[in-house]
């Protein structure tokens, strides 16, 4: 367990590294140049110059890069160019708001996600399953900016107490974690539902009857747990999403979230922030999946010893 | 003297499919004494198991009970409500399975599967759970019994996992004990030990044991009574002894004829051409009559009873007269 550890650690660095030299380049071949943007279309060519040169944009591109991947690990991430403030403490701010927003959202998605999958589960081919099944399919199909708007019109309209706009009173968080939650929690439900189904037909969840355990431990205790592995799947990939911001939420809502940043930034060239951004999300991203990788081993003992699951 | 601790009447299970209603069971009848064992015999498919689930009232959809009584202990469990009936299961009438790969959880240590089972029926402390199944899983001949609690299935060969469901079975001292095949998926040596655990087991709980196979050799070595199912019906019932010595319905003559060793001279396998009829097309007449040799024109056209003495049930009209009829 312990080498298997060291190993995906290793290889996450590898990751971030090749993330990092990939990103820094896009980055830099694409076309469009921040300094021309920032003095303007008709800016005098000698002043430009002098701008790329404080900026150090006129050194070598591996250069640059070296100068920049060694900052980013000493917790320098460089300053933005326009807005002359550290990108770290641009980050922290916009992360902060993707964060909770994130965190909230996903705690509603995985409760109702949860839930509605094993009633589905358990009253399979009733009504109560087609009808959750259903809500679920028009949940992934609805694009959830297109919901958030929905919300905004029928309750943040109507409703005055909740905004419809930041994230400013615990009550602005309603309506864009419903829009967002609800999506996620639709995936969660339905992957929640068909693992449950396959683990309810296994020959265990018989003798756990035959052994005549009550039906909430046989569901929770050996169906719930058993049907895990899919759904912590699904989850990981989820929160990888959330994480690198839901822009068109984040828009919709008027939240400086993540997603924001990112779209700012990238049209206005401002490198060192989308680079510091670039980084920060996948970061998250690979930590997730470790975390994924570590939960597997901690609900199934068989991967632990490598075993035959 | 004996003391019944089962006693089954007339139950019948069906399936209720899109392709029609198949009978799945059909009219089975024994009792069970306590210390005595019943064995269920009959080909894969003719409803060795759903009889078992129709026993513990636990037939899966889109199947049920359609009739009958079952009552363990004097007490009806048909149409008992299932909070009341997972009260009996796992307690007064416990379940040992075909497949010890996939019965036990995967993911669940095999002491904590036990002291589950024993916590879900009586109102003691977790570690003295805990202990009575570290007792258990010695009683049931497992070396390094700490160790063994302590694993998850995944861990053990299939015979440890069989001895683990075997003391799960037998946590709370059951009246009736029923083995379903617990020894199929296991090789010949380890299939003799459980046997002798099983034994062992009746003689010292004094449990009334149902022990289902369709290994004849094996029926001899455990059962008192023996019941021979064909397509969901019983088609011989008798004491083991005299079905050896006298096996009345041709189906049962096939079945000991298939025994190897049992062979009549040239050493070649015997077997019964043809195969259990599906529940959708079953004949109009006997349900053994396509496979039987002695099959006559009313065999085709009407369905037997079961004939014979109360000793020796058999169905076929070759009995009718309740004499024995000679093997030829
Ligand atoms: N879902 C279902 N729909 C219809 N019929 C079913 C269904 N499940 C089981 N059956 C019926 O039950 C029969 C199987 O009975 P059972 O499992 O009791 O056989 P068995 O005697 O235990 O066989 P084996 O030796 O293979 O365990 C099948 O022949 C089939 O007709
Ligand atoms: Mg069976």
């Amino acid at each position: 367990m312990k080498q298997y550890l060291i190993k995906r650690v290793l290889l996450a660095a590898g990751i971030l590294f090749a993330i990092s030299i990939i990103t820094f380049f896009v980055l830099n071949i694409i076309p469009g140049d921040p300094v021309a943007l920032m003095l303007g279309d008709n800016a005098d060519p000698q002043a430009i110059e002098t701008v790329r040169h404080n900026l150090g944009m006129d050194k070598p591109l591996v250069q640059q890069y070296l100068e920049w991947i060694t900052g980013f690990m000493t917790g320098n991430m460089g300053e933005s160019y326009f807005q002359h403030k550290p990108v770290s403490s641009m980050l922290v701010t916009s992360f902060g708001y993707t964060a909770r927003l994130a965190a909230v959202s996903y705690a509603v998605a995985l409760a109702l996600g949860l839930s509605i999958g094993i009633i589905a589960a358990l009253n399979r081919g009733n009504a109560i399953d087609h009808t959750l099944m259903t809500l679920a399919v028009a949940g992934i199909s609805a694009p959830s900016f297109w919901v958030a708007i929905v919300l905004q019109i029928f309750i943040g309209l109507r409703f005055k107490a909740i905004p419809i706009s930041g994230l400013g009173k615990p009550a602005a968080y309603l309506l864009p974690c419903l829009s967002l939650g609800m999506r996620y929690a639709a995936s969660i439900a339905r992957i929640t539902r068909t693992s449950m189904l396959e683990v309810m037909n296994q020959d265990f969840i018989r003798t756990a009857r035959a052994k005549g355990l009550s039906r909430r431990r046989t569901v929770m205790v050996h169906m719930f747990r058993n049907a895990l592995i899919p759904i912590i799947t699904v989850v990981g990939t989820d929160l990888t999403t959330l994480f690198a911001g839901s822009m068109l939420t984040e828009s919709v809502f008027n939240i400086p979230g993540m997603g924001a940043l990112l779209v700012d930034n990238i049209t206005k060239r401002d490198i060192p922030v989308v680079q510091g951004g670039v980084m920060v999300v996948a970061m998250l991203c690979v930590l997730i999946y470790l975390a994924v990788d570590l939960l597997y081993a901690a609900v199934d003992p068989n991967i632990r010893l490598g075993g035959d699951r | 003297m004996s003391e019944t601790v089962l006693s089954v009447e007339h139950l019948s299970v069906a399936f209720f499919t899109e392709r029609g209603v198949l009978p799945t069971v059909d009219d089975v009848s024994f009792t069970l004494q306590k210390s005595k064992t019943i064995g269920i015999v009959g080909e894969s498919g003719c409803g060795k198991s759903m009889t078992v689930n129709g026993i513990l009232q636990m037939v899966p959809a889109p199947g049920r009970v359609t009739g009958g009584s079952v009552k363990l202990g004097g007490e009806e469990l048909v149409g008992m409500p299932e909070k009341k009936l997972a009260g009996k299961r796992g307690s007064e009438i416990a379940l040992i399975f075909q497949e010890p790969m996939t019965s036990l959880n995967p993911l669940m240590t095999c002491g904590r599967q036990i002291s589950e089972t024993i916590l879900a029926h009586k109102r003691i402390s977790r570690a003295e759970a805990d202990k009575r199944a570290l007792h258990l899983i010695e009683q049931v001949g497992i070396p390094m019994p700490e160790k063994v609690f302590h694993s998850i299935p995944g861990e053990l060969s299939g015979g440890m996992r069989q001895r683990i469901v075997i003391a799960m079975a037998l946590c709370n001292n059951p009246a009736v004990l029923i083995c379903d095949e617990p020894t199929t998926a296991l090789d010949v040596t380890v299939q003799a030990q459980i046997l002798r655990l099983i034994n062992d087991i009746k003689r010292d709980f004094g449990s009334g044991v149902i022990f289902i196979t369709h290994d004849m050799g094996v029926i001899r070595q455990m059962a008192d009574d023996v019941m021979v199912m064909y397509a969901g019906q019983v088609v011989e019932y008798v004491h083991v002894d005299e079905l050896f010595r006298n096996p009345l319905h041709p189906y049962t003559q096939g079945l000991i004829r298939c025994i190897p060793g049992m062979n009549d001279s040239d050493g070649e396998l015997y077997i019964i051409e043809g195969s259990v009829p599906m529940r959708n097309a079953l004949p109009k007449g006997c349900l053994f009559a396509p496979r039987c040799p002695y099959a006559t024109e009313r065999c085709r056209l009407e369905r037997p009873g079961l004939l014979g003495t109360p000793a020796h049930r058999v169905r076929c009209f070759r009995n009718e007269d309740g004499k024995g009829v000679e093997k030829t």
